[in-house]
């Protein structure tokens, strides 16, 4: 099988062993590659009841087998382990081209056991692996560690996937951070990778990816690229990349803004591309094999917010903007810089911080317990001192860097500031009028915890070739989506979602440049780049299958972690209906039991959300079953 | 003649360039064995681009002791001849924009794919764009010297690691 390097290595911290193996075919055939590759993997290796931040944990980083070729937008990387906040399955993926080149030397997993005595990184030049001291790379930010280890190993080339400052000290909000900028592992997959004293993974190939069918994957990749870039969706996303939600979230009421307590920010025109370009923007940049370039680089070139950096997103503008009710631009791409240089994820930091703040909108914190920090909404000069403290585990930051959830535990009353699901931070909803409900939905059901990517969200148009299918036409299936707040048909409209996503992120291609209703590319054409780049003859309905598998295998994961029906729930906030000036926002309990019925139905699910073993049968999953009883735990 | 006009300023660093250079020319994708290399600068996007601007005055073609290394009058393009090229590295020394494909021990030369470059076709930011230029215009001797001296001092400071493990 081409595509596949077809290799894996499996480091044994503890003992300092690497073994190098072949990534068995039927991984690669089930679960084709990253996400789905190392889910599986943690569901047959990772033993129950593990302390998430102990040496039983298991850290893994795959490639997948489209990653370093030409198909359009194949750069991301995932990382999986035992989430530190939910207890159950977490992951990530970021860009960057620390997959191509981990692909090149030769490689599409590591699996990381144990914990190393001493600080380490794992050093792979093509064939020779080995694990190096790493005492002189403590303490350093994400850049710093870059820059070192480039030179250090004489060689501007490496890519480094590490850890800043947060993950060192466990912090739960501590991502994984590849070319300085591009994060991912939401979860806290930071802290896990930081338990295991391995501050980061450098690696250079000089290999390369073989190609099935080289004619029929250039064909194939050209008419992604056509595609791509004569979509007018993605014309505007290549000039404005994710910020432009800021605009449009704001005209619908959805702009999630002051710890979600509203769903419209006073100041969000100073949060826009608009008022970005002009002043901060240098220029575009691309992760690898991507024709779109949605990101930017920027400079704030003086004042007191003066910085440089990279990746100004909806993601980072948001959490700190208009959750946190700031609307200075200068000051949110400072700390931006700060979450990228200290490693720490901008969705739970952003969330986190934005919780504390409404704490202290109630009385509920005080300067007494905040180092004298003023946590008024907007004050971002307090949110630039806090970030460092949570990454040091400093005073009032040492309260919060274990995330919102745990924190509230410590605070008295202040469980109605939460909103998180399965203990993690809502990322960017609020139901808004125009918001369609099934995004509820798909937070309250994401396998890492309430996320915006696992289907339900702007994505909502990933399956729509089989949607249409199971529908029976175009126009019910669009009905699906115009009709935002009714609960018809979202079960099976979130079901396909997260299967796509699922498959999307095990082809590691970007979440950015796939969905019909985006003019982006649907499963039908990822089978067609797959198969002439593999040699695997797979249909765009078997792809679905596979992401189908991955879901239903990362459910088993939480089931086995504890998380049944009770844990698919939204915090109550999202249950209030409120009639506002710009139409209803919320939605009724009753609305969302139906709609997670409905769900569970589709997926051939039980009431309690446990996979029937019909349906276990039917994914070729019956084997997992043995390891551990299926009841719903929380029953 | 027709050659490729090199724009770093506008390039992305998504290089796709090379993935389209390696899967035309060698059935599989690879940044080494690509003819065109683009080495991405992380902190402002200051990207390098690195291909053979088919000089009119090659100083590879000078440097080669072999006669490996030719410029076709028919057609202005500077080629390496596979058969005479030990992959000794001199032209590499004299001017580092072609690539040293060390495991095969020859050199790789952009042939500008017979006129219709492949790395063009999937440029979607404007930094290579095909174009009627002469190659010995001031404007492309000092994009020659420039990448040169860039390429010179990273490769100065680096090179591959080579320390052996006994791990595997």
């Amino acid at each position: 099988m081409h595509g596949w390097t077809g290799q894996r290595l499996k480091v044994y911290l503890t003992e300092g062993k690497i073994v190098k193996e072949p990534l068995p075919d039927e991984l690669r055939l089930n679960y084709l590659g990253g996400r789905g590759v190392i889910s599986r993997t943690l569901l047959d290796e990772l033993k129950p009841g593990v302390d998430p931040l102990g040496p039983d944990n298991i850290f893994m980083v795959a490639a997948g087998p489209l990653n370093g070729t030409a198909a359009p937008c194949t750069s991301r990387w995932t990382v999986t382990a035992k989430s530190a906040i939910t207890g159950g399955l977490s992951d990530g993926n970021g860009g960057g081209d620390f997959a191509t080149e981990l692909k090149f030397a030769g490689y599409d997993q590591i699996i990381f056991y144990g914990r190393s005595p001493r600080p380490v990184y794992l050093w792979i030049s093509n064939d020779q692996v080995e694990l190096r001291d790493a005492s002189h790379l403590c303490g350093k930010t994400t850049k710093e560690t870059n820059d070192h280890l480039a030179k250090e190993l004489e060689d501007t080339e490496t890519r480094v996937l590490c850890i800043g400052p947060a993950g060192e000290n466990l912090v739960r909000l501590a991502k994984v951070f590849s070319n300085s900028t591009r994060a991912g592992g939401k979860g806290g997959i930071g802290a896990v990778m930081g338990s295991k004293n391995l501050k980061a993974v450098a690696v250079r190939g000089t290999g390369s990816v073989r190609i099935a069918n080289p004619t029929a994957f250039l064909t194939a990749a050209k008419r992604a690229y056509e595609k791509l870039t004569d979509s007018p969706f993605l014309q505007m996303f290549r000039q404005q990349g994710t910020m432009h939600l800021i605009r449009h979230h704001a005209n619908t009421y959805a702009l999630p803004t002051k710890n979600l307590q509203e769903g419209y920010f006073e100041g969000w025109e100073n949060l826009t591309w608009e008022a970005f370009a002009p002043k901060y923007q240098v220029k575009n940049k691309a992760c690898s094999a991507c024709p779109v370039a949605c990101s930017h680089y920027y400079r704030v070139k003086d004042g007191p917010y003066a910085t440089h950096g990279e990746s100004n997103e909806y993601g980072t503008t948001y959490p700190f903007g208009s959750k946190c009710g700031i609307d200075n631009m200068a000051a949110l791409l400072k700390i931006n810089t700060i979450c990228d240089m200290l490693g720490l994820d901008t969705h739970a930091t952003g969330g986190t911080v934005s919780f504390a703040m409404e704490c202290w909108q109630r009385g509920l914190l005080t300067a007494k317990d905040t180092d004298n920090l003023d946590l008024s909404w907007g004050n971002a000069d307090a949110v630039i001192e806090l970030l460092p403290k949570i990454a040091y585990r400093q005073g009032f930051g040492g309260l919060l860097a274990d995330g919102s959830f745990l924190a509230s535990k410590q605070i008295r009353g202040s469980d109605v500031c939460l909103r998180t699901v399965k203990g993690m931070e809502v990322s960017a909803l609020f139901l808004g009028p125009r918001q369609n409900i099934v995004a509820g939905l798909g937070y309250a059901t994401a396998s890492r915890g309430a996320d915006h990517l696992r289907g339900g969200v702007l994505l909502n148009s990933y399956g729509m070739p089989r949607l249409q299918e199971v529908l029976g036409s175009r126009e019910a299936a669009l009905r699906l989506m115009k009709e935002p707040r009714s609960t018809e048909g979202k079960g099976v409209l979130l079901s396909l979602d997260q299967d796509f996503s699922a498959l999307m992120d095990s082809l590691e291609i970007c979440c950015h440049v796939t969905g019909e209703l985006r003019q982006g590319l649907n499963p039908d054409e990822l089978a067609e780049l797959f198969s002439s780049c593999t040699g695997v003859d797979m249909s765009g309905d078997d792809l679905m299958k596979v992401g189908e598998r991955i879901c239903n295998v990362e459910k088993l994961i939480n089931l086995r972690a504890g998380m049944g029906r009770k844990a698919d729930t939204l915090p109550r906030i999202f249950f209030e209906e409120k009639e506002t000036p710009r139409g209803a926002t919320g939605m009724s309990e009753a609305k969302f039991q139906g709609m997670l019925d409905d769900f569970y139905r589709f997926r051939g699910w039980d009431e309690g959300g446990v996979p029937t073993r019909e349906k276990l049968e039917e994914l070729g999953l019956l084997d997992t079953v043995g390891g551990f009883k299926i009841t719903d735990p929380s029953e | 003649m027709q050659l490729i006009e090199v724009q770093a300023g506008n390039c992305t660093g998504c290089r796709l360039c090379e993935m389209a250079c390696s899967l035309v020319h060698e059935g599989e994708c690879s940044t080494a064995r690509s003819r065109i290399r683009v080495f991405r600068d992380e902190e402002f996007g200051n990207n390098l681009i690195s291909v053979c601007l088919h000089c009119a005055d090659p100083c590879c073609v000078e440097s080669c002791l072999y006669g490996a290394l030719n410029r076709d009058s028919a057609t202005g393009l500077v080629g390496v001849d596979t058969r005479l090229c030990i992959g000794c590295g001199d032209c590499i020394v004299a001017c580092p924009l072609s690539i040293l494909d060390k495991d095969r021990a020859t050199v790789l030369k952009c042939d500008l794919c017979g006129g219709d470059p492949e790395c063009v076709k999937v440029c979607f930011s404007g930094a290579l764009v095909l174009k009627d230029l002469d190659p010995g215009s001031p404007a492309r001797k000092s994009l020659r010297d420039k990448t040169s001296q860039h390429l010179q001092q990273m490769q100065g400071t680096g090179k591959p690691g080579s320390r052996a493990t006994s791990s595997l």
